[in-house]
């Protein structure tokens, strides 16, 4: 099922038209004129659900997609799961919080950075031009590029039918570390409810890049409340699939063909420890780096990597940033040598 | 070339209605289903109606 399809299902009301007489269906195609304060979400998707009330005070969210597709997250199930959680929540004398007070619209943003655009607005092109304000207001590439992390970064995963039950915990992760357990039923990240996939996202947004976060949790009748640690860079999430941010993906730069065992043996080097030759064809800033045609590549920063040429390529594209600066690790007449390089 | 250039006219014409005509299809199926597309005008109907609102932001690439 492709995001198409799902679309068209939600739209049918597919499994969930009994739950959906309790609201009031509102489907927008136009972002412009919407306010993002109110509707703030991972503006790289191209299908995003709320539920709110006549105040605009959000209830819940609904959506959300990594990298091995659009529509990995979702399930007519799971959308029945968050729309009955989010109706609880409506008829319960639960605190919401409260509708933003400044608003921002599109809109607005197009006109004052004197773009010009007029009609349709790509929901990515509002991710754009918020990616654009932050970088002028000096916010670094990391604190722009790994928004909306995954749970599976804290070391969890949710139930894709019942978005805010754990599915499996990493032994030895921040969340097996807090106590979770599969099963265990997600109350509140930061601060925020959680009754799906996309809220779980939009709390873990909102935590520190390191320190830690608070997360609480049912197991059966007991409540459970503990720190989620946060280590530097867990925010890391791929970003190849962002429409908005292909300019910031890091590209390699070297790239050849891998060394037969027997060079490897040669040379001293583990047999399934990444090394191939460059090629004859150098980029700019492999040039520029002192890189030469037939150096062998062992990696970047001193990390012993086991993979070969061709998932190199996506590697350095998961964990690097344009403009990054890498030591590449080589061998060149024998010699280990490290040159540093800006990826771009 | 004249009718190379039409030719290229009418392609592209057809591309664009194609792509328009995908992105309508689900928006007329919505209205028809009851899905409003007048936000301002929903909420006012929550509120009428004690209702929350499930509102969908569909972003056709």
């Amino acid at each position: 099922m492709d995001c198409r399809e799902f679309d068209e299902q939600v739209v049918r009301l597919e499994g969930i038209e009994e739950v959906a007489q309790s609201f009031v269906l509102v489907r927008l195609t136009r972002i412009a004129d919407s306010d993002l304060n109110v509707f703030e979400f991972d503006y790289d998707l191209t299908m995003m659900i709320f539920f709110i009330d006549a105040d605009e005070r959000v209830l819940g969210r609904y959506g959300g997609r990594d990298d091995r597709g659009p529509d990995t997250r979702q399930s007519l199930a799971g959308l029945r799961y968050t729309m009955q959680a989010a109706l609880d929540t409506y008829h319960s004398e639960a605190e919401l919080p409260p509708r933003p007070q400044k608003t921002r619209f599109a809109r607005q943003m197009m006109d004052s950075n004197g773009s010009g655009r007029r009609g349709c607005i790509h929901c990515h092109d509002v991710k754009e031009m918020l990616n654009d304000r932050r970088a002028r207001q000096g916010a670094p590439n990391y604190a722009i590029a790994w928004r909306f992390p995954l749970p599976e970064n804290l070391g969890l995963t949710l139930e894709v039918d019942r978005g805010n039950v754990v599915d499996t915990v990493v032994p030895g992760g921040p969340a097996a570390n807090a106590g979770l357990k599969s099963g265990d039923v997600l109350e509140s990240i930061n601060g925020t409810r959680v009754r799906s996939f996309a809220d779980a996202q939009y709390a873990l947004d909102k935590a520190p890049v390191a320190g830690q976060t608070r997360v609480v949790w049912r197991r059966g009748d007991q409540e459970y409340d503990a720190a989620l640690r946060l280590e530097r860079g867990w925010r890391k999430t791929d970003i190849q699939w962002r429409p908005s941010m292909y300019n910031m993906v890091g590209a390699p730069r070297v790239f050849g063909d891998d060394l037969a065992p027997a060079e490897k043996a040669a040379l001293g080097i583990a047999e399934k420890r990444m090394a191939f030759r460059q090629r004859d064809s150098l980029s700019t800033q492999a040039r520029k780096a002192g890189i030469r045609p037939g150096d062998i590549i062992l990696g970047f920063n001193d990390l012993v990597l086991e993979m070969d040429a061709y998932d190199f390529q996506h590697y350095v594209r998961r964990e690097f940033l344009s403009g990054d600066v890498v030591q590449v690790n080589l061998i060149r007449g024998g010699k280990r040598i490290k040159l540093p390089m800006k990826i771009q | 070339m004249i009718g190379l250039l039409a030719g290229g006219l009418i392609a592209a014409t057809t591309v664009e209605s194609s792509a328009q005509a995908t992105r309508e299809r689900p928006n007329q199926r919505a209205a028809q289903q009851g899905w409003s597309s007048n936000y301002q005008e929903a909420l006012a109907t929550a509120r009428r109606l004690d209702k929350p609102l499930m509102v969908v932001f569909r972003c056709v690439p």
